[in-house]
């Protein structure tokens, strides 16, 4: 029998703050995937990308790595992953050498030609000071040393932020690259949908601190809709059907997680048009009536 | 114009208020224990005259400078503003610092030498002389012109202290204020030496604030 | 129409880095994008709109003014949200305002306060406590509250979430509904502008490729997908950048017809999005 192997696993995973709570929060990154994190400012998404790094304690539910209990087996798991950040919390002053000089003996894979290879292919002087790279470069160093260790799981928190088109499509291209080699996968969250619409195998919405879906990209594009049209779009019988309904001016607007359905019902009175991730999220933060 | 003070005031209210209570209390306890009116007017201009350019350094620290750029105001008049907060701040913690001088007990300088009009011309003095000084230093070079400027003059009071027979000179040079005003007393009579000295410090902030105008207009950021 | 905001010739010199011949015309009652990589000198031109560094050679004019010349009179119809505003961090919010509103004739309260509810804003709060949505938020209260005619946005959607930003370009529609009011806005986000703007301008390595009615952008400017053959030295003149895919040759153009009479058949021809056009013209440049 074949058992999917997954990179990540999170169950149940709860862990509250004064005024915010993350709650029941489960989703599943297969291994030789992308999957992209995406929810409005504040709703949770790098809080969980803290909680599977260790690097906030968790109050409940369970994360493996790897089938590893990440706290449990927390070096072990750490030596696996490779991570960027969008503001790297490097000291300013040094340089890249001496901070890649600080981070390397931690990892037993450490692959220095590669780390310089790849540094030449960034364009970065290993003797420029941290402070003095660009916010594009700063990122591809930490891009770098995430990937001189031979990680098998690239965690992105808000890589591309910040980031013209040019940077964004060549840090894109060097995640496909990377999945090249079966096993490894990718976890990245981004406010930029559009690169996860290229890239991404699975979508993970968060939203007020819980999962709002987690799918299969390609399915997900397939089967919401976006549904514009009168205001006999706001009876009753449609409440389950559209979420996130919007009025403005007088078109009433909507998406649906059942684009089928909504065709069969709508039409011929309204327009349906395909969503983008985008439109998902924002009919569904700002829109009212959402599940 | 009163605008300019009222955006600096609130942009910076919090460091204004706190500084202008505590500062005042410092140089006030300070004035009443010294006997020389000369090195009271000194210290306390010198002191109103930090919090009066806190704003301005802060401004360039936090890289804030850019808001007043966007207001709809010419840089010449953004200088002139800040002359303006200045002298307001100096004013009135001055004005603060001397109530609490004068009600201080056990104070040496009495009402008399505090509110005195030698005392009062010698502290516009001074305040004027510093102003002039380091205003153009922040405009220019920021916070950093005034650290340069302060660790300049340590450098200078170090050696001075080795060359000890150049002490007396120092001295000469700093009260050549005191001395100054002074002597106009002397000369003129108070209500002539009172009408000479402010006009020369009206000439000495102008300027300054040409010079500040200038290097403020110049500047890119 | 008149313009809103008209450049000709603009010219900056730093040390290592030149804009130059910089001319295009912001018409009243649109939105227009400036777009460029970074490093382009997008926040130069809009620096020197502002006058907050000088202008090394060309004029600006802002509702027919120069903006120099006439710099408090244009400065008092301009309204400016910036990605990393110039803030005094520890103010709270109505501080900010407390100081800012008198230098404005037309500053309106109410209006302010309807804003400052409607966005959410916490106006006791301070400015280094807000999330970056709505330190751009708040900016943008304060520019329509002195009935800003010209919103000079740098960034503004940069780091924001689809949902903020979504709503923002919104807002930006609405606000040009009234004619009399225009958009600038530099952004990164190219999707935005396809969804928002009326007209494009682009900058590259401080020189201007164009500045076009969107629509136009679009009828214009294509990637044509075929072989090596693109690559030939007849054809030099016709392609501004290339891409080696693994299926071929990928070119941008912006002459479609002259590509069609140079090359027969087997070309498939793509609009070409902004993003393309960018990614495709930086080829082989260091990027900042």
């Amino acid at each position: 029998m074949a058992t999917v192997d997954y990179a990540i696993e999170i169950k149940g995973l709860s862990k509250s703050y004064k005024d915010f709570k993350l709650k029941d929060v489960s989703f599943a990154l297969p291994k030789g995937t992308i999957m992209g994190l995406i929810g409005p400012n504040g709703a949770g998404k790098t809080t969980v990308i803290k909680l599977i790094l260790s690097l906030l304690r968790r109050e409940g539910g369970e994360i493996r790595v790897f089938g590893r209990d990440n706290r449990e087996d927390e070096v072990e798991v750490k030596r696996r992953i490779g991570f960027v950040h969008d503001t790297p919390f490097f000291y300013d002053h040094m340089t890249c050498r001496r901070l890649k000089d600080s981070v390397a003996p931690f990892y037993r894979e450490w692959d220095e030609a590669l780390f310089r290879r790849l540094m030449e292919e960034f364009d970065l002087p290993l003797g420029k000071r941290f402070s003095r790279l660009s916010r594009g470069m700063k990122m591809k160093f930490s891009l770098a040393l995430a990937l001189s260790h031979d990680a098998d799981l690239l965690v992105l928190d808000e890589p591309t932020s910040g980031l013209d088109p040019v940077f964004r499509r060549e840090l894109l291209g060097r995640l496909s690259a990377f999945l090249q080699d079966a096993g490894k996968s990718v976890l990245f969250s981004t406010h930029i949908t559009t690169d996860l619409e290229r890239i991404a195998d699975f979508v993970t919405f968060i939203r007020d601190g819980a999962v709002v879906f987690s799918s299969a990209k390609d399915e997900i594009l397939e089967r919401w809709a976006v549904v514009k049209g009168g205001p006999e779009l706001l009876a009753d019988e449609h409440k389950r059907l559209l979420q996130g309904v919007r009025k403005r001016e007088f078109v009433v607007q909507a998406v649906t997680g059942d684009a089928a359905e909504a065709k069969r019902r709508f039409g011929k009175t309204a327009v349906i048009e395909r969503a983008s991730l985008e439109d998902i999220m924002f009919y569904l933060t700002r829109g009212n009536g959402h599940a | 114009m009163f605008k300019f003070v009222l955006k600096d005031f609130f942009l910076h209210k919090k460091y204004i208020l706190s500084l202008g209570i505590l500062y005042p209390l410092y140089v006030g306890w300070f004035g009443s224990r010294l006997h020389n009116p000369t090195v009271y007017a000194l210290i306390a201009a010198f002191m109103y005259m930090i919090v009066a350019l806190f704003p301005y350094t802060r401004e360039d620290k936090l890289k804030a400078v850019g808001l007043s750029l966007s207001l709809p105001a010419t840089r010449r008049e953004i200088i002139l503003g800040r002359f303006l907060t200045s002298w307001t701040l100096m004013i009135g913690l001055w004005i603060l610092g001397t109530a609490v001088a004068l009600f201080i007990p056990g104070g040496k300088l009495g009402a008399s030498k505090l509110l005195g009009l030698g005392t009062i011309l010698t502290i516009l003095a001074y305040m004027t002389a510093f102003l002039a000084a380091f205003m153009p230093l922040v405009v220019r070079f920021g916070m950093v012109g005034i650290m340069i400027f302060l660790v300049a003059m340590q450098v200078l009071g170090i050696v001075a202290m080795l060359l000890r027979a150049r002490i007396r000179n120092l001295k000469v040079i700093i009260g050549s204020v005191g001395r100054g005003v002074a002597a106009a007393q002397e000369a003129l009579g108070p209500a002539v030496a009172a009408a000479a000295v402010l006009i020369v410090l009206l000439i000495v902030n102008y300027a300054s604030f040409e010079l500040s105008a200038f290097l403020f207009k110049r500047k890119d950021y | 129409m008149d313009a809103a905001l008209e450049i000709q010739g603009l010219r900056k010199e730093y040390k290592k880095f030149i804009l130059k011949d910089i001319s295009f015309r912001l018409d009243q009652g649109t939105i227009m994008g400036l777009v460029g990589p970074n490093g382009a000198g997008k926040t130069t031109i809009i620096k020197l709109i502002l006058n907050m560094i000088r202008r090394s050679a060309g004029t600006i004019e802002v509702f027919g003014l120069d903006n120099i010349a006439h710099e408090k009179a244009v400065k008092a119809r301009i309204g400016f949200v910036h990605e990393t505003p110039a803030m005094v961090e520890d103010a709270p919010l109505k501080n900010i305002k407390t100081a800012l509103a008198p230098f404005y004739g037309s500053w309106d309260e109410r209006l302010f306060r309807r804003l400052s509810a409607e966005f959410g804003l916490p106006l006791d709060k301070k400015f280094k406590a807000l999330s970056h949505g709505i330190k751009m938020k708040f900016q943008l209260a304060l520019a329509l509250s002195h009935d800003a005619d010209l919103l000079v946005l740098d960034e503004p959607t940069s780091g924001l979430d689809p949902v903020f930003r979504r709503e923002l370009l919104e807002r930006l529609s609405d606000v040009i509904q009234d004619e009399r009011k225009s958009v600038l806005f530099s952004t990164h986000i190219t999707s935005d502008l396809e969804s928002t703007a009326d007209s494009i301008t682009f900058i590259n390595r401080g020189e201007l490729v164009f500045s076009l009615p969107k629509d136009e952008v679009r009828e214009t400017w294509a990637v044509v997908k075929g072989g090596p053959e693109l690559g030939n030295d007849s054809l030099r003149g016709l392609f501004k950048g290339f891409r080696e895919t693994p299926y071929g040759v990928e070119a941008l153009t912006s002459d479609v017809p002259a590509v069609r009479r140079a090359l027969s058949g087997g070309l498939v021809v793509d609009k070409a999005s902004i993003e393309d056009i960018m990614i495709f013209m930086d080829q082989g440049a260091s990027h900042v």
